[in-house]
This record gives C-alpha cells, structure tokens and sequence, in this order.
C-alpha cells in the first residue's frame, strides 16, 4: 500500500515537473526573460507557487533546466552517424541535426532571449553559451575525430574544423533567425548544407590539397 | 567663412552629438526604453532640432547603425588592382573586427536582437539594409577577386557567408553572449587561418 502511494506521489511530482517546464517555456518565448513572472509560469502550470518553487528555486534555475533540456535533447552528436556513411554522407547528418535542434526546438528564441539577457543577468548568459555553443561544438568535435580516425577526413585541428564548419552554417542558416522571429529554413537548404560540406571537404577531404601549397600565395 | 558655411558647420555638429547621446543611450538602456527627450536632453539640442534631423527613433537608430558601418564599408570600396587577395581580405576583416569591437557593433546589434519580439521592424532593417548590403558590397569585392583569376568561378553569394561565418565564430558570436568580450589575443591567428582556408577552398585551378 506504501509503495503504492510513493508510486502515485511521485507520478504526480514528475507530472507538474512537466507542466512547470512546458509553462515556463511558453511564457518565456512570449515574453522573455525579464517580463516572465513566476506567478504566471505556476498558473500556466496549474501548480502552486510553494510547489513551483519546490521544483525550481529560482527563475534562473528554471530557465537554465529548458535550455538545458534543449542541449541535451539534441547536442549530442554521437549517435548520428553510421558506420558505412561516407563523409559526405556523414557531414550532411551533422547539419541536419544541427539544424534541427536549431528550428524545431525553439532553440534560436532561447538564443534570442539569452542574449537580451546579458546585461541583466551575465552569469546564466555565460552558463547558455557555454551549452549552445561550447558544448555542442565539442560535440560535433569528437565526430570528425571519429572520421578522421575512420581514414573519411584528413587528420586536421578538429576543434577548429568544427568552429569553422559550424560558423559557416550558422552564418547562413541561423544568423538571420537573430533577426526574425518568423524565419524559417529556405527551400534550397539542401543545397546550401553541400555548399558547406564542399567547403570543408575541400580544406579537410580526403583529396583535399595540402595546406602548404596555398600559404602565402 | 561666411554665414551659411558656420550655420552648416553648427547643423554638423550637432547633428554628431545627436548621434552620440543616441548611441549611448541605445548601449545603456536597448532601444524601446529610451526616449527622444533623453537624447535631445544629452545632445543639448531642443526636440524640435533632433526631430529635424531624424524624424523617428527608429530612423535615429538606423543612423546609428549605418555610422557604425562607415569604416567597413569604405574597406569594401576598393579598386583591388593588384593587391594580394590576402591583403584584400585582411584589410576588410580587419576594419570589420573594428567596427565589432572598439566601434561596438556587437553591442549594438545585441539590443537589436533583443528588440526582435517589440520592434521586428527595426532588426529587419538592420538586417536588410545593414548586414544585407555589406555582405552585397564584400561579394562584389570577391567576384573582383574571381575575374582576376585569382579563385575560381563559383557561387560567391555563399562563399562570402561561409567566409563571414568562420570569422565570426572566433569574434562575434562569443561578444553576442558576453558584455565585456575583449579581443582575444590569438585573433590574428584565426583571422589568418579563416582566410587561408577561404582562399584554399576556392582558389583557382592551376594550369
């Protein structure tokens, strides 16, 4: 009987841990940061505020969890590719899993919210960055590790093969989402993801030429 | 000097104090809390003056913005004639750093992302009318750049951002996220290594 009623606590528990999650994140891309109150977030929730604030003791800490379940949703890379995929092949998943995090998971309003957020609250700023961007970017990182080790990529600096491959897609594809709520992936994305991967086939293919031939010319 | 030089000469100036009381003020409090009255007030200039010189606050900001720019895109004006294509890259990245950084472009455009869901229409002309046209301006000085023959013939609208991209992975983004972003010591380096990689990629074949 005991186990039973631990059982159904801790259902309810993790079902308002839900609903706080899905509430903050509704009231934080509607309103920002700033402008969320916490009053608000638990009646969305349809919890309490003495529940809310059990759950998340903050509004920093309950902003940190979404971006973070954003990032862990999605920022891991590993599980991507295949083990016959060629580079291309296995370039293109990246993007596309890049960009996914990106335009299905509200990932540029968070990215948009944060960086209101930095003057006012630097600390969580810093800590949003170091999810979004450092992170992942180790991520993608141990990716083209396991390609150059695979003989699919010439042995090259990956962590600055993955900034400058996540530069150049992010410069083209989520850049402009900074500047528009309402962008969406263009109609030729596919083109323009095998834009990127020539480019950098072309610094780090297989074929690619060595980088001595083109210093200082 | 006559009158009508020394009346142009007072327009002039004040019209950079309006300027920079607005720049300050976006920098200090974004866009959608600052009032006209406070510029006018730190430009010492009556309303009816800063309103005679920019109709709107959004026509004000955009101002702002556009001198941001200046020094890039006088960078962007070149006869590259035959100046390296490394140089040619360098001087434009360089200016652009500088525009970043000291000339805070990225605190700048950091209170325009922020005004995206209350003031759509400025960020769009930011985007449009600011970044959109100085990436058509460093297009053009890359299909120069092709028509020399020194990189080969291809789509230059998306190497101009992939080349845009690698330089601001090392030096916007990261600003983008952080108030006091100061120039990273090995700058240099990774500016020098995005455009050997540019020139890599594209470079023309060799006969």
């Amino acid at each position: 009987m005991q186990a039973g009623l631990d059982t159904y606590r801790k259902k309810t528990s993790e079902r308002k841990h839900g609903a706080i999650l899905e509430a903050a994140r509704g009231n934080f891309l509607a309103n920002g940061y700033s402008r969320a109150g916490m009053a608000d977030i638990a009646r969305d929730a349809d919890v309490s505020t003495a529940t809310l604030y059990k759950h998340f003791a903050s509004k920093e800490v309950l902003f940190a969890a979404i971006v973070k379940h954003v990032a862990r949703s999605t920022g891991d890379y590993s599980d991507t590719i295949g083990p016959d995929d060629t580079a291309r092949t296995a370039l293109y998943k990246l993007c596309r899993t890049y960009l996914r995090v990106q335009f299905d998971h509200d990932a540029n309003a968070l990215m948009r919210i944060v960086i209101a957020e930095v003057p006012g609250a630097p600390q969580l700023v810093r800590e949003m960055y170091d999810i979004l961007g450092n992170r992942r970017n180790e991520s993608l990182k141990a990716v083209l590790d396991a390609l150059i080790e695979r003989g699919l990529l010439k042995p090259h600096d990956s962590t600055l093969g993955a900034q400058m491959g996540a530069g150049m897609l992010k410069e083209i594809f989520i850049w402009p989402a900074l500047f528009d709520a309402h962008h969406k992936l263009p109609p030729d994305t596919d083109e323009k993801i095998h834009s990127v991967i020539d480019a950098y086939l072309a610094l780090f293919g297989p074929d690619s030429r060595d980088w001595h031939s083109v210093r200082k010319t | 000097m006559g009158l009508a030089s020394y009346r142009r000469s007072i327009v002039k100036s004040k019209r950079a104090a309006i300027l920079k009381a607005a720049r300050e003020n976006f920098l200090e409090s974004g866009f959608s809390r600052v009032a006209m009255a406070v510029i006018a007030r730190d430009a010492d200039v009556s309303t009816a003056t800063l309103y005679k010189h920019f109709a709107s606050k959004d026509e004000l900001f955009a101002a702002v913005i556009r001198e941001a720019h200046s020094e890039t895109e006088a960078n962007m004006h070149i006869d590259i004639g035959t100046t390296p294509a490394h140089t040619i890259l360098k001087n434009i990245t360089d200016a652009y750093m500088r525009q970043q950084l000291e000339g805070q472009m990225n605190s700048l455009l950091r209170v325009v992302i922020a005004e995206v869901p209350s003031a759509p229409q400025l960020a769009n002309e930011v985007y449009e009318k600011g970044i959109l046209v100085r990436y058509g301006q460093f297009r053009a000085v890359i299909d120069s750049l092709v028509a020399r023959g020194d990189l080969k013939p291809h789509d230059t609208e998306i190497s101009s951002h992939c080349f845009g991209g690698m330089v601001k992975e090392f030096s916007v983004w990261p600003a983008l996220f952080s108030q006091d972003f100061s120039r990273p010591d090995d700058l240099d380096d990774k500016i020098a290594i995005c455009i050997d990689s540019y020139l890599k990629i594209y470079q023309a074949e060799k006969i």
